[in-house]
Order: structure tokens, then C-alpha cells, then sequence
């Protein structure tokens, strides 16, 4: 023995040294290496469960399509299908109508794949829509669940309970959210964001490694000009709280985040106000308004008075017409863009803003001024030729009357005018903006000067011709007295 | 006694058996610290892949399970994501320095915080979360206004990890 020994030396303690060594490296690589095929695995499992179940799912929605909402497979029981194979699994279905609730179903999907067993919810909300079948089934609410509360037919339905629960915490936070968003949505910075929802705002590091060229890109990114996300006006807000989505009674659904980007265009929100569609609109219809009172005069300049000109009557009206747009316009413009103004999301656009909205009201202002300084001129230089050609009291008091109606629409009007230019007097723009404002609503006082004096001349002359009339009559009425002369006799 | 001293090593034999026994286990010792030094390569870079991964999974979940993303907007690429969740409560996922690492590695690294709002307006430490615990790099792209790819590098002493992962928000409750 001593001599085997002595004559191996160190081979076979090195080499049994070598062989576990060896078989540790195996070991411990193999044991790794099983760790990630077994996480592989897993998320592989996990992904062709939800295949499965996404599949099912998809066939509960196909028969909802192919026949109708009346006639859906679970109209008046479960739709409930067992162990059906699928991708070297199975999955059972349970598919009803949601408790209390109109147009909304459950549908539960329980997967067994490789000997895991997984369960996968989804509420759907249907819209019978035969104009947009794209839309007709939205998901309410989708979720994983433990596949124990897989329902049975009169059993409990745990997770229905659990998702009602879940939706009514959504809607008591609708508002909060939509606030808060619209909010982070224009901050630049992470750190006014982690104030705003309440986080921890991180230090800095201690020591002053350097920063790395990915790392500067990373932090470089230019952001994308926000949008505004203003929650929707009510009357266009659905009722319902879901994932972006509309009430659980069921009626449209919201849209997402979208929106248009730039100066203006940020003053377009979600609520679907449209600050260049509305200034173009204005003023066009405030061009069409002096554009065919112009042409109405003409006519009547043409015809010498304005019973001969057959065409004016045409022109008036599409005046009139045009007028009455662009106040309704203005009023929108004015009322709808404070807003927009103050969720502005910058400094600069705000400013670009305002000036737009201060040069379409001006631009308006002075065409109605000029439109109407048109119909005031002529009203000066011809009501007192006008009232001298009226004979009787009864055409005088249609002047009167017609020439009132027109005083108090002016004055109604001036007083609309004078109201956009105080709610628009804060905003930044030029100071010949504002004199044109200010012109404008002058060009409107003196107009009503000239109508006012127009009723009272028209008064004065409803008194004079009632005083001829009386005279008329008394002197009338005195020859009646007055028995005539009987000169039969010469 | 002839035979006796045959039997017995001349210091020559012994001066060569004595090197060639240093030779041997000079490599030897060479080969088994290599092979070592691997091993610990390969188990670091393995563990790095598996707890990136666990970690990267808690934060593709988490997003899921988000409903409607607030920042970045579409288009938009940011080093961190705000969403809201299936009970509109926002979530912000940040990066915050993470100087024990960075020591450790001589390099900028961060950790992944998510932080999830309640309306309280106050700092709710139950509501923090850190998900990944040596990030070098982070990009949210929104793709859509209920998609987003995540891009983020894992980092440790020994290498770095990167994942590309496109998530669909909630509220698709399907496939993205």
C-alpha cells in the first residue's frame, strides 16, 4: 500500500480534485440554467393560457355578432361550455349576463395548460350599432382571478362582486383623475409631477460619476408639445366611468387621449373646441354681412328708393342671415375659449392665443360696424324725405315702430359687442386691435344716435299727421254740423 | 545494500520531479482559477438574467394593469410613465440614484420606483414599490394611447441586461 502510494504522487488527488470541481461547475450551471427554462416556461405558460382564453373569449363575442344582443346564447341562462381542447390545453367557459345590469355581460375563461390552471375574466359592454360594428363590444373591465371562484351555475360570483366594487372606486375617482391628468399632462418636469401625485422626490447621487452618452439621451428627449386634456363638456361626457370608456348603464364610449398639438390648436381639448374653425367661420360670415349690405344699397342707390329695387330684398336677407351667424359665432369664440386660455400650456401660447381671439373679434366688429354704418347713413340722409312723403298716421306709426324695433336691436347688439370687448380687454394684442374695437363700438353708439332721432322725428310726424288728421276731422265733422243751404228755391 | 541505494532518488531526480510537480499544479491552479473565475462569471451574469427578468416581469404586470397612460403622450419618449389604473388612481414609475450600487459599480445607476397616488396629497410609504433595483438606462415610448415600449438596461459588475417589451394597457383586455 505504502508503495502505490509513493509511486502516484499527487495524480489521483488532483484529479479527484478536478473531477468534483468539475461536477460542482455542472451542478451549479445546470441548476441556473433549469432556474431561467423554469421562468421561460412559465411566462410562455402564461401567455398561451391567455391565447386560450383570449380565444374563448373571442367566440363568446363572434356569437354575440353572428345573431344579436336578443338573441345572445346566454339570454336567459349561462352559456356554458366544459373542457373544451385547445393548443395541447383546455379551457372551460362560463358566459352570463351581468346582475342589474342592462347590455353588459361576464364572461369567465378557465385555462388548464401543461397541468396549470389560470382564470381570466372580461365584463363587456355591448352597443347594437348598425352604423359602426367596429364598436359594438368594448370591454369594461378585464382581469385575472383565482380559479376556485370559477362560478357554477346558481353559485356565488365572487369576482362579479369584486369588479362592481372596483368600478365604483373608478367612478368615485373619474373626476379626481381626469383633473389630475390634465394637470400632469402639461408639466415638464418629473419632479413637479412626483409633487403632484404625492410621491418621494428623489436626491441626487453622492458622488459625481460620469453621466454616460445613453444616459444623456435618455434624460434629452425632446417631450412632444402637450395636449390639453381638459375633461369633457357634460353633454358630451358619457356617463360611465370605465377604461376610458362611457357609464355602466351603457351609452358611448370616450374617446383617449388624443388631440392636436401646436399654438393654437392646444386650445383644442377633448371637448372638441375648435379655435381656427370658429375664427375662420367668423370671419367669413362677417365678410358675406358686408359684402351683400353693400351690394343691397347699391340697389337701392341704383333704384332711388328702396321699394324699386327688387333685388335688395334678397341681398338684406342673406345679410341678415350672415349677421346672425357671426354673433352666434362670436359669442361661442368668446365664451368657449377662456378655457383653452387658461389651460394654456405655456406662457407663449397663451399670448398667441388671445391675439387670435382679439383679432377675429376686431375683424368682426369692424364689418358689423361697417355693414351697419351703411344702413345709418342712408337712414340720415334720407328719413326726413321718408317721413315728409307719409300721409296718414297709420304709415307713420309703421315707421315708427319698424325704426324702434331696429333702435332695440342695435342697442341689444351693442350691448353684446361691449360685453366680448370686456371679456376680451385682459388679452395680449396690439393697440390697433383695440382701436378698432373701440371704433367699431363707436361706429354702433352713433348708429343708435341716428335711429333714436329717426323715432323721434318719426314720432313728431306720427303727432303732426294725427293733428292733421283731427283738424281733418273737426273741420269734417263741423261742415256735417252745419245744415246745407237749401237753394231749391232760386 | 547495493540494492538499498539504488531504491533511493538523486538530487537531481528529485530537483526535476520537483518541478515538474510545481509545473502541473502551477496549471492546474491556473485552470481551475479561470475555470472558477467563469463560473462566477456565468452565475453572475445567469443571476443577473433572472432577477432582471422576475423584475422586468413585476413591471410589465404592473403596467397591464394600468388603463390609460397620462405621460409620455403618443409619441412621446420619457425616462419615466405616469398611468392610471383600473380604480383611476395614478401611478408614476422614476427613477431615483441608487448610490449603493453605483459605488459599487463606479457608474451612474438607478433604481426603479413605482409610487401609485391615492388623493391624499401626503407622502404614502405602503404606496412605493421599487421594481427594478440597478437600471443604467430607461425609455417609455407611447406608441398609443393604451401601448407602451418599455426599453430599459439592467446593469451589474459583471455585464448588462436589456430588455424591449411592447405592453398593452388594461383596458384593451386582449392582445397587444
Amino acid at each position: 500500500m505504502r508503495k502505490i502510494f509513493s509511486r502516484t504522487g499527487m495524480v489521483l488527488p488532483l484529479s479527484l480534485f478536478a473531477i468534483i470541481a468539475v461536477l460542482g461547475l455542472v451542478t451549479t450551471m445546470t441548476g441556473l440554467n433549469q432556474g431561467v427554462r423554469t421562468q421561460v416556461y412559465r411566462t410562455n405558460n402564461q401567455q398561451l393560457s391567455f391565447l386560450i382564453a383570449y380565444s374563448a373569449f373571442s367566440r363568446v363575442c363572434a356569437k354575440i355578432h353572428t345573431f344579436s344582443w336578443a338573441s345572445r346564447p346566454f339570454l336567459k341562462e349561462p352559456y356554458i361550455e366544459n373542457k373544451v381542447a385547445l393548443q395541447d390545453g383546455f379551457y372551460d367557459l362560463f358566459a352570463e349576463n351581468t346582475a342589474g345590469k342592462d347590455f353588459q355581460a361576464d364572461i369567465y375563461v378557465r385555462t388548464t395548460l401543461a397541468g396549470i390552471t389560470r382564470m381570466f375574466f372580461w365584463r363587456i359592454r355591448v352597443n347594437e350599432d348598425l352604423l359602426d360594428i367596429s364598436n359594438n363590444i368594448i370591454t369594461e373591465m378585464y382581469a385575472t382571478a383565482d380559479p376556485e371562484d370559477f362560478p357554477v351555475f346558481s353559485g356565488p360570483r365572487p369576482i362579479a362582486g369584486k369588479v362592481n366594487d372596483l368600478l365604483a372606486k373608478r367612478a368615485a375617482n373619474q373626476k379626481k383623475s381626469d383633473h389630475t391628468a390634465s394637470e400632469l399632462v402639461k408639466m415638464a418636469d418629473p419632479e413637479s409631477i412626483l409633487r403632484k401625485i404625492g410621491a418621494r422626490v428623489p436626491g441626487d447621487f453622492e458622488q459625481n460619476w460620469p453621466v454616460s452618452a445613453r444616459e444623456e439621451s435618455m434624460n434629452n428627449k425632446r417631450p412632444v408639445v402637450p395636449v390639453s386634456m381638459a375633461p369633457q363638456p357634460a353633454v358630451e361626457k358619457p356617463g360611465s366611468p370605465g377604461p376610458g370608456q362611457s357609464s355602466s348603464s351603457g351609452t358611448t364610449p370616450s374617446s383617449s387621449n388624443s388631440g392636436l398639438s401646436g399654438t393654437t390648436a392646444a386650445a383644442d381639448s377633448m371637448s372638441g373646441f375648435n379655435v381656427d374653425g370658429l375664427a375662420q367661420q367668423i370671419l367669413s360670415s362677417s365678410e358675406s354681412l358686408l359684402t351683400n349690405t353693400t351690394a343691397a344699397w347699391d340697389e337701392v342707390s341704383a333704384a332711388g328708393n328702396l321699394s324699386n329695387a327688387a333685388n335688395a330684398q334678397d341681398y338684406f336677407e342673406q345679410a341678415s342671415i350672415s349677421q346672425t351667424e357671426t354673433y352666434d359665432a362670436l359669442d361661442k369664440l368668446v365664451s368657449g375659449v377662456k378655457d383653452g386660455i387658461d389651460d394654456a400650456p405655456s406662457p407663449e401660447v397663451r399670448e398667441a392665443l388671445e391675439t387670435k381671439v382679439a383679432q377675429t373679434v376686431a375683424a368682426a366688429m369692424k364689418s358689423l360696424a361697417s355693414a351697419l354704418a351703411l344702413g345709418t347713413d342712408h337712414l340720415v340722409t334720407a328719413h326726413a324725405g321718408f317721413l315728409r312723403s307719409l300721409t296718414t298716421v297709420e304709415q307713420a306709426e309703421e315707421a315708427v315702430t319698424g325704426w324702434s324695433a331696429a333702435l332695440e336691436t342695435h342697442k341689444t347688439n351693442l350691448g353684446r359687442l361691449s360685453s366680448m370687448r370686456s371679456s376680451v380687454s385682459g388679452y395680449s394684442m396690439p393697440s390697433e386691435i383695440r382701436q378698432t374695437m373701440d371704433d367699431a363700438l363707436a361706429g354702433f353708439e352713433d348708429t343708435i344716435v341716428s335711429y333714436t332721432t329717426a323715432v323721434a322725428a318719426a314720432e313728431a310726424r306720427v303727432a303732426e299727421l294725427k293733428a292733421l288728421e283731427a283738424q281733418a276731422n273737426a273741420e269734417l265733422s263741423s261742415a256735417e254740423q252745419d245744415p246745407p243751404i237749401d237753394n231749391q228755391g232760386y | 545494500m547495493l540494492k538499498q541505494r539504488k531504491q533511493a532518488f538523486t538530487i537531481v531526480e528529485l530537483v526535476v520531479a520537483t518541478g515538474l510537480v510545481a509545473l502541473v499544479g502551477i496549471t492546474a491552479m491556473r485552470m481551475f482559477s479561470s475555470v472558477g473565475i467563469a463560473q462566477q462569471n456565468l452565475s453572475q451574469q445567469a443571476l443577473l438574467q433572472m432577477e432582471s427578468r422576475r423584475a422586468f416581469d413585476n413591471l410589465v404586470d404592473q403596467i397591464r394593469m394600468g388603463t390609460d397612460i397620462v405621460r409620455p403622450t403618443t409619441g412621446e419618449t420619457l425616462p419615466y410613465m405616469v398611468f392610471k389604473d383600473v380604480i383611476n388612481q395614478m401611478t408614476i414609475l422614476y427613477l431615483e440614484p441608487n448610490n449603493t450600487n453605483a459605488n459599487l459599480i463606479k457608474k451612474r445607476v438607478y433604481r426603479l420606483v413605482s409610487y401609485r397616488g391615492d388623493y391624499s396629497g401626503k407622502y404614502q410609504e405602503d404606496n412605493e414599490k421599487i421594481l427594478l433595483d440597478s437600471v443604467s438606462e430607461l425609455h417609455f415610448t407611447s406608441l398609443s394611447p393604451t401601448s407602451v415600449q418599455v426599453n430599459a438596461t439592467v446593469i451589474n459588475e459583471k455585464g448588462e441586461y436589456q430588455f424591449l417589451a411592447h405592453i398593452g394597457l388594461m383596458n384593451l383586455g386582449g392582445i397587444e
